[in-house]
């Protein structure tokens, strides 16, 4: 872990220097077009941390070990926040580039979508105290909410391009330089997020140790 | 296997049974429905030539809603009135209760919508008579109904229970309400098949999916 | 060039996020330490 913590800030100067430096500035949209370079991996960590969610999800329910679930919602947590990154610099580009703040693009809704189910999923959590009943119920939801991603997707996208209202047209000519920077904020968000699952995950088992030590010290009186 | 389906069907017939008694929960999703579309009609000033714009959406809103009114009933009144223990003591796999509880709720919600549709039809100056347009509302009642079930059993759970139903169904059921939508507002405009949209086979695919993950999971939420 | 204040306010917001998220977890991390330290402390008295 501590190799990935060193490697996290040399990654993302990295990603900086690619997105403002290398890649060339887009014809029709000018520099403003940047943000792309660190929406789109915002949004792809966001959906990794709710596959990490599912998986935990499934392997708690079948072995019913605490590291499962402290694993479940710690990727919550942060998948909500890259989500919520997604949606503000999606919104922020959307801004300049179509004059306004939100207009039901098929990717925007489906992640404001998967925001709200993994918003719903915390809540969820927040209102259950019996740590084990929390740890089954949120599972279930999450599997239930990552199954449920791609249909939503599908639907959304069909929604938008089968009965067009206003198609604004995302179409962007990736030039090969563009395709690299992309792939490397994409590589330096990944290792962002594994270093941020590490460190939430590891005050998730300070949490556990916790209420161990207090059930100990209940059962030495 | 027969009797698998036996144990189901008796746990349907149990909700069906109490409530024949008192007839609370059908009514009040009725009335609700009718509200939902009242509300719609000064919320969005309808007029004649806009009417099968908004039509689609207000049903579907008005069921989802009403819908849900029933979902929470069907494990809320039973753990307030003590009879969740004695289901879950019954020597049954807890499958059996999701499939019950499920088509109980889906009877319900289709009782509702049988008495809706003729309602929203004379609203609305729409004919809803069509086989198709019946079929969508069984397909997409079904779908809600799959998770709806299962996300009430969780929800009786929480502190703060029936609000939580809603904040966990409608943003995974949202490809229900899309296609279902969609796939009324072509029903509405007959939309010859082959030009249609994929609605239906979204449905069909929501609902097949779901039922089964629901299904699978639903044991875990009842474990100690 | 105007544009260029919506791609400032979109770093800014990344970088935001990040920092806080991390200044977060690691100060509840420290008070979550300290409170093991007190606990581990109150333990070993109470099993001496």
């Amino acid at each position: 872990m501590t190799v990935v913590r060193w490697l996290v800030p040399l990654a993302m100067v990295a990603a900086l220097f690619m997105a403002f430096v290398f890649a060339p500035t887009e014809a029709t949209m000018g520099d403003v077009q940047r943000i792309f370079y660190f929406h789109v991996p915002s949004a792809w960590v966001a959906f990794m941390a709710f596959a990490v969610v599912f998986v935990a999800s499934i392997q708690w329910l079948r072995t019913r070990s605490q590291r499962w679930d402290a694993l479940a919602v710690s990727a919550a947590e942060i998948g909500v926040l890259f989500a919520t990154v997604a949606l503000v610099t999606g919104s922020i580009w959307a801004k300049p580039t179509w004059g306004t703040w939100w207009d039901w693009d098929p990717r925007l809704t489906s992640t404001l979508i998967l925001w709200l189910i993994y918003v719903s999923y915390m809540m969820l959590r927040s209102v259950i105290e019996n740590p084990s009943k929390r740890a089954s119920l949120s599972a279930v939801v999450g599997i239930v909410g990552f199954v449920d991603v791609p249909i939503v997707f599908m639907s959304i996208r069909w929604w938008r391009t089968i009965h067009p209202v206003v198609i604004t047209g995302n179409s962007m000519n990736l030039d090969p330089s563009m395709l690299l920077t992309l792939m490397v904020c994409l590589a330096a968000f990944t290792l962002l997020f594994v270093h941020l699952l590490g460190m939430r995950l590891a005050l998730e088992q300070q949490r556990e140790e916790v209420n161990l030590l207090r059930e100990a010290i209940l059962y030495e009186e | 296997m027969k009797s698998y389906l036996d144990k189901v069907l008796a746990i349907v017939g149990k909700d069906v049974a109490s409530e024949l008694r008192t007839r609370e929960v059908l009514s009040s999703m009725f009335v609700f429905a009718v509200l939902v579309i009242v509300i719609f009609n000064f919320a969005f000033e309808l007029k004649v030539d806009n009417t099968e714009a908004v039509a689609p959406g207000v049903l579907w809103v008005a069921i989802a809603f009403a819908g849900m009114l029933g979902l929470n009933r069907s494990f809320i009144t039973e753990k307030d009135r003590g009879c969740m223990e004695g289901l879950l003591l019954c020597p049954v796999d807890r499958s059996t209760i999701y499939l019950g509880k499920m088509l109980g709720n889906l009877l319900f919600m289709t009782t509702m919508e049988v008495i809706v549709l003729p309602v929203f039809a004379a609203f609305f100056n729409l004919s809803v008579l069509s086989p198709r347009l019946l079929l969508i509302v069984v397909l997409g009642t079904i779908g809600f109904a799959a998770v709806g079930t299962l996300f009430s059993a969780v929800a009786v759970h929480t502190r703060t229970r029936e609000v939580m139903l809603p904040i966990l169904l409608l943003p995974v059921a949202v490809p229900v309400l899309v296609a279902a939508v969609k796939a009324t507002e072509d029903a509405i405009a007959r939309i010859p098949p082959p030009t249609e949209g994929p609605w239906l086979g979204v449905l069909v695919a929501f609902d097949i999916i779901f039922t089964t993950v629901a299904f699978l999971t639903f044991e875990y939420v009842f474990q100690e | 060039m105007g544009n260029l204040i919506y791609l400032f306010a979109a770093y800014t917001i990344i970088w935001l996020a990040a920092l806080l998220y991390s200044f977060s977890i690691g100060s509840r991390q420290k008070s979550l330490e300290r409170e093991i330290e007190t606990l581990k402390a109150v333990l070993a008295e109470r099993t001496s």
